[in-house]
């Protein structure tokens, strides 16, 4: 059994002191690990980085997180993935991490991501050098998502989830306008998670979406966007031969 | 002088939620009718659900702003799903 529990898009800043902490004291007894979906702070400041470290700093169970696009607003995103590292959060960009539960090696890859869109109705690398770079950055960050997986899948790693900011399917967008499907995934993402493959994919920044939906190869990805779940977070259980208590 | 059309109206008070730093979210609902301005969606905190108005005030000082945004509800446990 692997509980992996979830959330995004929890935009800390001075005022949300005190407000995530009452509802992870038992975490440890609810999930394994807890990963974090990106936009975890408003303005992307180390102030505001600060407010949330303390928020996780002790948790007893590994602590995974992916950037999201708010926490680059300010550029200094270095500055707020160095806070969160030294309260113990694992930030992954491109790359990959393996956490043990009960003796089962279950590897977390993760990448921010970009936009661009779906089939039929994504950006493309042509035109204006501003434009191929937006597509190509979109490309890139799929491209690393699909390299750590495969990695792990190469180490021998068999229980795996993709972790990621941005939407790798419109399924979980239904809510939000058609038209800004672009600004808030790629199929690019889901492409690389069905290439590589996972046994689940999560991802935030939607927070008009829906929580449940798929890649088109079929895996499962839910979004986890606070304001879609309404919790502090949510628990997604992997080889679950019994209902999870709860 | 010609109004300025409402399209406009409304995505300059989407423009400022955004980059407002009291309140920097992009996710905020803004509809205008018969002068009125009405404010949807939800924010993490009471302190930002306070600014939205704010700023809409700030933006269209000669409107009347209705601030219907809510506080994000953490729910009382995390729901469980087993993924088959």
């Amino acid at each position: 059994m692997i509980r992996v529990a979830a959330v995004g898009d929890i935009h800390f800043g001075p005022d949300s002191a005190g407000t995530l902490r009452p509802h992870l004291e038992d975490i440890a007894e609810q999930a394994d690990v807890f990963l974090l979906a990106g936009d975890l702070t408003r303005l992307g400041v180390a102030e505001e980085a600060s407010v949330l470290a303390e928020e996780l700093r002790g948790l007893p169970l590994p602590i995974v997180a992916v950037l999201g696009n708010h926490d680059y607003h300010s550029d200094r995103e270095k500055e707020v993935a160095d806070v969160l590292a030294d309260a113990g959060v694992e930030l992954l960009e491109g790359t990959a991490t393996v956490v043990d539960v009960d003796g089962t090696p279950v590897g977390i890859a993760g990448v921010k991501g970009f936009g661009t869109g779906f089939p039929g109705a994504s950006g493309s690398d042509f035109g204006e050098p501003m434009m191929k770079a937006f597509v190509r950055h979109a490309q890139e960050a799929a491209d690393s998502l699909r390299e750590a997986l495969e990695e792990l899948a190469g180490a021998g790693v068999d229980r795996r989830v993709a972790l990621m900011h941005y939407a790798p399917t419109e399924g979980t967008l239904r809510g939000e306008r058609l038209e800004i499907y672009p600004f808030l995934g790629s199929y690019f993402l889901g492409e690389a998670v069905d290439r590589a493959g996972a046994d689940l994919a999560i991802h935030g920044h939607a927070h008009g979406g829906t929580e449940k939906g798929f890649t088109p190869g079929g895996i499962q990805v839910r979004n986890v966007a606070q304001p879609v779940i309404n919790r502090a977070y949510n628990v997604y259980c992997l080889d679950c031969d019994v209902p999870p208590a709860g | 002088m010609t109004a300025e059309p409402e399209d406009y109206v409304t995505q300059r008070v989407r423009d400022a939620l955004t980059a407002d730093e009291r309140v920097a979210e992009m996710g905020v609902e803004v509809r205008i009718a018969a002068g009125k301005v009405f404010l949807t969606g939800q924010v993490p905190t009471e302190e930002r659900r306070q600014a939205v108005g704010v700023v809409a005030r700030e933006v269209l000082p000669d409107y009347e702003v209705h601030n219907e945004t809510v506080v994000t509800e953490l729910g009382d446990a995390p729901r469980v799903e087993r993924i088959s």
